[in-house]
Formats: structure tokens, C-alpha cells, sequence
């Protein structure tokens, strides 16, 4: 069996790069994919802690975790998808009616 | 006080759970009952056809667009009014849900005050977007009645209700898990909420700012769990602050995680970015809604995490790392804020900063808690306490004040936007009444004697210097040297308070001396139960200034219930 410790590292790798996708791509679906990356982190991690202290509520919060980003998701597309009939582009840096 | 603990889904449960069921029923049947019509279900295999009520043609009197928003209104003041009936005599006792040995969550007077600011907002908001289409007729590709007539009327409502149960949720909660799942229950919602405009270039784009900055720091939050859940092995606040001390640095540096996931619900300074934009594009009440309910949601986690969980017995220098954060963190939020409502020309983004600023206080009045936790500070509980209570009357006391102004600009935005300033301007000689009211929410914003806000910024400066003080004054002269560095941060809210006061009364010169801009000298549109929610506003925000004993008296018990001492 793989060291829960590989399987957290691993985590935080996933991690590191979701949030500097999130923060440096200008796409807004590769943030979604981004974002995606961070939740999916999360869940390594808490499976990962689960298995080290051998206690079955870590699995649950993975699960739990797994139907937060699913309606995520959903509304980020429905969002996006309003974006997009109105500024007729996903580009988040094209987007910027909203000043002082 | 008895104190019971019941099992998860018995028959005490759902007694104790009467108001939040009341609320998931109502969620039903807006759900339901718009959709109700003439259809038949056919039995499989069979011609034998069924009365099924769900579809087909819609019957005229359920069909109503009308009537979603009156079922959630009254949905939300009868969950309200259980709950007020519970709480303000004040001998509600404590009762926790278990599932097996897992705390789950609990009803007591903390949570249950919480739960009354988070019904009180959304009610409000409801209330006022009852005769004003939450869709707006941008650039008049149809008409008003369209608007109104069609089906995201239920929607509207679906989401208010839900943002409103979500909020229940993270008060409840005692586990930090089922706390953040709460907290992503009332954003998600609030997403689509402040994406509702979907038909103007404003809406939009605010929805898909306020989602991605808020995802991402929910994203960092819950990475944060999941690295206190590998530190100690469970998420329950009990077991997480009895094993505190034993923790490593990574608990520490989780908690800093978490502690971003609440600080966006705050809009604390490093992630308030997204607020003004998110306020600008969604209406008026729900921007109202962001302001109040919101903005409590995320305090809640800031106390449950700072003060239930990482500070009992920490008296380690990692822990005052947090607490000198948490102060610069505090400063730099309500400049930051106060300076940039200053520049702002557009109303709605005026407000958003000033709560913006609002949270720094809160962050200061926690900051001065904190101190007295770490023991740097000489004082006994009833400080500490007092200074929680401060917080909390000023939770509640802005939903007065600061829903009110929203609802005086949702008035605005029924005549088409409110996002520049010179939309308000002659406001008082076109409807003194409105005028007077939101100069009066302006002036209690800004904290001016004797409305409620002058009262909230009171008790926390005096919770501050009174806990910076400690036990020092018992023994005559105080000298300024002896006073604990949190003084600094009583004297930062003076400052920032009287910066304030600029831009509040910027906006009663607009509205006192400007003249009307063209296409805005009619009187304003009529929107009855609109203005009643104004007038709820204005003598609430009266009324808590002059003789907010009872409330106070709340805010008391439900800084006791948090066991802080």
C-alpha cells in the first residue's frame, strides 16, 4: 500500500498548481478546470488522512467534497455560459465593464 | 438552562428543528406549486389515465408570478418568528445533535441570534423585491410585465430561501466540515443570485467575477480542512480545540488556509476585491443581502475557528503570529475600505466598501478578544465577553441600517440603475420620505449619536479600550505606557469613523442640494411593500440606538453560550 504521505504530497502538488492556474489563466473554463484541480486535491487529502488514521469520516468528507464541486461546476458553466451571451467572449481579461 | 443532547433525524430532533423545517417546507413548495396543472399520468401498458397535478397547463391561481415570492416571504417570517419567540425571553437551553459520537450541530443562543440576523436580512430582501422585478429591463428588450410574468420569479425565491438555509447551516454547525458545507449550501446560491441580471453586460460579469474569486478561496478553505482534518484527525470543534496545543506548524498554516475561506465571506482586506464588483451588478436587495447576511456567515467562521478552536490555552508565539495578522489585517481592511469609498462615484460600490470597512472593525473588536485569550491582556471574562456582544449588536444592527440604504437604491433601480451618484441627487425633493430615510441610514452608517450605529461602534471601541485597560484602571492612574498595543487599534476606528462620515454625507448633499437629473424629476415609483421594508428599517435603526436593551440582553447570552471564559 502507497504511504498516505506520498498520497498528500502529491495533494499539495495538485494544489499549488490549481491556484496558480486559477490566478494566472485567463480562460474563465481552464480557471473552472483550475479550480476543479484544487477541490481534486482535496479530496486526495482527505483520503489520504483518512487512511493514516484509519477513520471512515475522511472518506465521507471526500464524498461530500466530490458533490461540492459537482454543483460547482454546474453553476459555473450556467454562469459562464450568461457571460458569454452577453460579452460574446470567456476571456476574463476582456471583461471588465465594472469600475468605480 | 437544561442542556440535552439529542440523536440526529428523532422525534426531539425534529422538534428542536421546528423554524429550519419550516423553511425546507417552504422551499418545497415553491418548488412545487408553481408547476402545479391539469396534466394526467398515464399507467404504463395500460389507457387507465391519472390526475398528476405536477405540469401541463398551469392552473390560473397557482400560477401566479406572484406567488412565490409571498410564499417565500411568509415562509421567512414564520421561521423568523419562531425563532424570536424562542430566544428572547432568554431561558431557550442548549441542544446538541449527535450522530453516534459526532457532534454535528447545535442550537443555542449564539447560533440561534445568528440564525435571527440571517432570517431577518433575507426577509427583508424578499419583502422588497416582492414589487420589483428581480430581472431588470435593460436597455428595454421587454417590458416590465414580461419580465415580472416570467417563470424565474420562482427561482428568485428558491435561491433566497436557500441561501437563507444555507446560512442556518454554518450557525449551527459544530463540526467544521458541516460547517463549510453550509457556507458552500449559501455561496453557491449567492453565485447565481448575483449573476441573476443574466439580460444586462453588469450582471454578467459581476456573477462571474463573484464566482471565481469565491470558489477559489472556498477551493483554499477546504484545502485548509483537509489539512487540520491530516493534523488532528478529526474536524469537530471540541476535539479540534482541546488538541490545539499539541499541534504542529501545520496546523498553524491550515488554519491560515481556512481562515481565507472566511475571510473572502467577510471581505476582509486581501480578498475584497470581488465585493464592490459583485454589489455593483447584482440588485439592489441582494447586494443587501451580501452586505448583512453574508458578511455575518463569514464572522461566524472567523469566531468559531480564531476563538473556539485555536485559542483556548495557546499561549505559544505561533499563536501571536496570528493575532498581530489578524490586527494589521484589521487596520489595513478598514483604511483600505473608508479611502476607497471615498473615490467611488457609484453608490452601490460606496456601500460595498463601507462594509468593507465595517468588517475591519469586527476584525479589530476579534483582535482585541483574541488578546485577552492569549493572556497578554489583564482582564476578566465579562470583557472579552462584552466585546463579542459588541460584534454581535453590530451585526445585527446593520442589517437595519445597511439593508435599508440598499432598499432605498433598489427604489432607485426600479426607475432604471442606481450605479451613479447623480441618481440620487434631489432625492429628498422628490420623496422627502425616502430622502429623510436614507440620510438617516447614512448618518447611522457613519455612527452618529443616537441611532443604532452610533450605538455598535460604541460598544466595540469601548469593549477594545475597556479590555486594552484590563485591570489596570482598578488601581487608580493609568499610565499610556502600561496599555496594551489593541489601544492602537480603538484609535484606528476613530480615525477611519470620522473619514467615513465624508462620504456618507457626500450622499445628503447629493440628495438635499442637487438638482434632479433629466428624466428624473417624476415622483418615484410607488412599490408598496418595498417601502414598508424601508420603514421596518428606519424604525429599527431608531429604535435599537435609543433602547436596544432587549437586543443587547441577546447579544449577552449569546456571547456567554460561546463558553468563552
Amino acid at each position: 500500500m502507497i504511504d498516505p504521505a506520498w498520497v498528500s504530497g502529491l495533494a499539495a502538488i495538485l494544489f499549488i498548481i490549481g491556484l496558480w492556474g486559477a490566478f494566472s489563466r485567463k480562460n474563465a473554463i481552464v480557471v473552472l478546470m483550475c479550480i476543479e484541480l484544487m477541490l481534486n486535491a482535496v479530496n486526495l487529502q482527505f483520503v489520504a488522512a483518512a487512511s493514516h488514521w484509519g477513520d471512515v469520516t475522511g472518506w465521507v468528507y471526500a464524498v461530500f467534497a466530490i458533490a461540492i464541486a459537482a454543483a460547482e461546476v454546474a453553476i459555473g458553466l450556467a454562469i459562464f455560459l450568461s457571460m458569454y451571451g452577453q460579452h460574446e467572449t470567456i476571456s476574463l481579461d476582456e471583461v471588465n465593464l465594472l469600475k468605480n | 438552562m437544561s442542556d440535552k443532547t439529542v440523536e440526529v433525524f428523532s422525534t426531539d430532533f425534529w422538534q428542536a428543528f421546528a423554524p429550519e423545517l419550516v423553511l425546507v417546507f417552504g422551499l418545497v413548495l415553491i418548488f412545487i406549486i408553481p408547476n402545479l396543472g391539469n396534466s394526467k399520468f398515464r399507467i404504463p401498458l395500460t389507457k387507465v389515465k391519472v390526475p398528476w397535478f405536477l405540469g401541463g397547463r398551469r392552473f390560473k391561481l397557482t400560477g401566479s408570478p406572484a406567488i412565490p415570492g409571498m410564499l417565500a416571504t411568509a415562509t421567512l417570517f414564520t421561521a423568523l418568528g419562531m425563532m424570536v419567540i424562542e430566544t428572547i425571553d432568554g431561558n431557550s437551553s442548549a441542544t446538541t445533535v449527535t450522530s453516534g459520537d459526532v457532534v454535528l450541530l447545535q442550537i443555542d443562543n449564539f447560533s440561534r441570534l445568528f440564525e435571527i440576523i440571517f432570517l431577518a436580512a433575507v426577509l427583508l430582501a424578499s419583502m422588497a423585491s416582492l414589487d420589483r422585478v428581480p430581472a431588470n429591463t435593460f436597455a428595454g428588450k421587454k417590458s416590465l410585465n414580461e419580465m415580472y410574468d416570467n417563470r424565474r420569479q420562482a427561482d428568485f425565491y428558491i435561491l433566497m430561501l436557500t441561501t437563507a438555509l444555507g446560512m442556518c447551516t454554518v450557525a449551527l454547525a459544530q463540526d467544521l466540515f458541516v460547517l463549510f458545507v453550509g457556507l458552500e449550501l449559501a455561496s453557491l446560491a449567492t453565485y447565481v443570485l448575483v449573476g441573476f441580471h443574466k439580460e444586462s453586460k453588469a450582471g454578467a460579469e459581476s456573477g462571474v467575477k463573484y464566482f471565481i474569486v469565491g470558489s477559489v478561496a472556498s477551493g483554499i478553505g477546504l484545502y485548509g480542512l483537509s489539512l487540520l482534518y491530516l493534523e488532528f484527525g478529526s474536524l469537530q470543534l471540541a476535539t479540534l480545540s482541546a488538541n490545539w496545543e499539541n499541534g504542529s506548524i501545520l496546523g498553524t498554516i491550515a488554519l491560515g488556509l481556512v481562515l481565507v475561506g472566511f475571510g473572502f465571506k467577510v471581505s476582509a482586506a486581501p480578498f475584497h476585491f470581488a465585493a464592490p464588483d459583485a454589489y455593483a451588478g447584482a440588485n439592489s436587495p441582494v447586494a443587501g443581502v451580501l452586505a448583512t447576511a453574508s458578511k455575518a456567515m463569514g464572522m461566524i467562521g472567523l469566531v468559531r475557528v480564531l476563538l473556539v478552536v485555536a485559542l483556548p490555552g495557546s499561549e505559544s508565539d505561533e499563536s501571536a503570529v496570528w493575532l498581530y495578522t489578524l490586527a494589521t489585517l484589521s487596520v489595513v481592511t478598514m483604511t483600505w475600505g473608508n479611502l476607497a469609498a471615498l473615490g467611488s462615484k457609484n453608490p452601490k460600490r460606496m456601500l460595498a466598501y463601507s462594509s468593507v470597512a465595517h468588517a475591519g472593525y469586527m476584525m479589530a473588536a476579534l483582535t482585541a478578544v483574541g488578546a485577552w485569550k492569549w493572556g497578554e491582556v489583564d482582564a476578566p471574562a465579562e470583557y472579552a465577553e462584552a466585546i463579542v456582544a459588541a460584534v454581535l449588536f453590530h451585526l445585527f444592527v446593520l442589517v437595519a441600517f445597511k439593508l435599508g440604504a440598499f432598499l432605498v437604491l433598489a427604489l432607485l433601480e426600479m426607475e432604471g440603475g442606481a450605479s451613479r451618484l447623480s441618481a440620487l441627487s434631489g432625492l429628498a425633493k422628490r420623496d422627502p420620505l425616502i430622502g429623510t430615510a436614507m440620510f438617516i441610514f447614512m448618518l447611522a452608517l457613519a455612527g452618529v449619536p443616537p441611532l443604532a450605529g452610533f450605538m455598535s461602534k460604541f460598544l466595540v471601541v469601548a469593549g477594545i479600550v475597556s479590555a486594552s485597560i484590563g485591570e489596570l484602571s482598578t488601581n487608580g492612574s493609568v499610565s499610556f505606557s502600561e496599555l496594551h498595543w489593541i489601544w492602537w487599534l480603538a484609535l484606528a476606528m476613530f480615525i477611519n469613523s470620522a473619514i467615513s462620515v465624508f462620504y456618507y454625507l457626500r450622499i445628503g448633499v447629493v440628495m438635499f442640494l442637487d438638482v434632479p437629473e433629466e428624466g428624473r424629476r417624476k415622483p418615484l415609483p410607488y412599490g408598496a411593500s418595498i417601502r414598508m421594508a424601508i420603514w421596518i428599517c428606519l424604525v429599527a435603526t431608531i429604535i435599537l440606538g435609543l433602547s436596544g436593551d432587549t437586543l443587547i440582553d441577546m447579544c449577552y447570552r449569546a456571547a456567554e453560550s460561546l463558553n468563552l471564559g
